[in-house]
């Protein structure tokens, strides 16, 4: 078993291993007033490569997470140039924070995204609803870009940890259509 | 080339580029109607790899020798001229292996991406893995 795929099978078993014994608390969102673009979405720490890695989510959202961690580890198992132009494997830093950004995402009532590899090594969450559209790109070292698109035409794109409000306007116009 | 961005203006407009697309490109897995997502068009280094239809018709090939040895992939198309429109230029790299391989060279923004996989042409479309079937 190689190291990519230990970690993909540590991280099903770190998920599975908390399932239904944590309360977190639910993430709290600003008031819509609030345009203040803070750091969230973000890790207390980035993850040191080795350590085995626990992300504590209810019950709901681990079952709706389920889907997801067998697709993450389909993908972990992707061998170099699996895009038939040189890529390299999904790494394990980009996988564990799309795991974590995932089980602060879902705290929204908003459908599970599509998720997929990158040439670089990272992870795309994508988000379609009518004209709506919301990527979240990972990239091999944990940092993630956003890109989104409103239905009026106006989109967005940067750093996720400038994109707070904006992030939080999309995930409630798509939850209150999902 | 035309100016710094690397783009050989002898490629027309009116003819397209081809990029293979990976099965995990296409989807969401086990869905009907799918898509090609804009991760396809995301390059590595600087530089997204393509076949030249333009090349392909001097050689007198058809697109499908693009997917030779690559079961399972997908093909799309792009018009040059839309790379031009978004301000990406377009090259001749030829392999050994590929001599119809080019590069689109140029900044591809998450609006660039998202404009090129709507854009984006599904010539074949990708067969998915065993495991990713519905």
């Amino acid at each position: 078993m190689s190291p990519n795929q230990t970690l993909f099978e540590d991280l099903r078993s770190g998920l599975t291993g908390e399932q239904g014994t944590a309360q977190p608390t639910p993430y709290q969102g600003p008031s819509a007033a609030s345009i203040a673009d803070e750091e969230i979405f973000a890790s207390d720490s980035a993850w040191n490569g080795t350590e085995p890695v626990t992300i504590t989510v209810t019950q709901p959202i681990y079952d709706r997470m389920s889907t997801l961690i067998d697709r993450l580890h389909h993908l972990g198992s992707l061998a170099p140039n699996w895009d038939s132009y040189n890529a390299v494997p999904v790494q394990g830093t980009a996988a564990v924070e799309a795991m974590r950004l995932l089980a602060q995402i879902l705290t929204f009532d908003v459908p599970t995204p599509t998720l997929v590899p990158t040439s670089s090594g990272g992870l795309q969450l994508e988000w379609h609803q009518d004209e709506a559209e919301l990527e979240l790109d990972v990239h091999p070292n944990g940092a993630v870009e956003v890109f989104l698109s409103m239905p009026n035409n106006q989109t967005w794109e940067g750093p996720l940890a400038n994109s707070r409000w904006r992030l939080e306007a999309f995930l409630r116009h798509i939850s209150h259509r999902s | 080339m035309d100016g710094e961005l690397p783009n050989d203006s002898s490629i027309p407009p009116s003819t397209v580029v081809y990029r293979r697309i990976s099965p995990e490109w296409y989807g969401p897995p086990g869905e009907e109607t799918k898509r090609v997502t804009s991760a396809a068009f995301q390059d590595k280094q600087g530089s997204l790899s393509v076949a030249l239809e333009v090349v392909l018709l001097e050689l007198e090939l058809t697109p499908d020798v693009v997917l030779a040895n690559h079961p399972g992939y997908g093909l799309v198309s792009l018009s040059v001229g839309l790379l031009r429109q978004l301000n990406l230029g377009v090259i001749k790299e030829p392999t050994e292996a590929e001599p119809w391989h080019g590069c689109v060279y140029g900044k591809k923004t998450g609006s660039v991406r998202s404009r090129l996989s709507k854009e984006a042409k599904l010539i074949r479309a990708p067969i998915p893995a065993p495991n990713e079937r519905s």
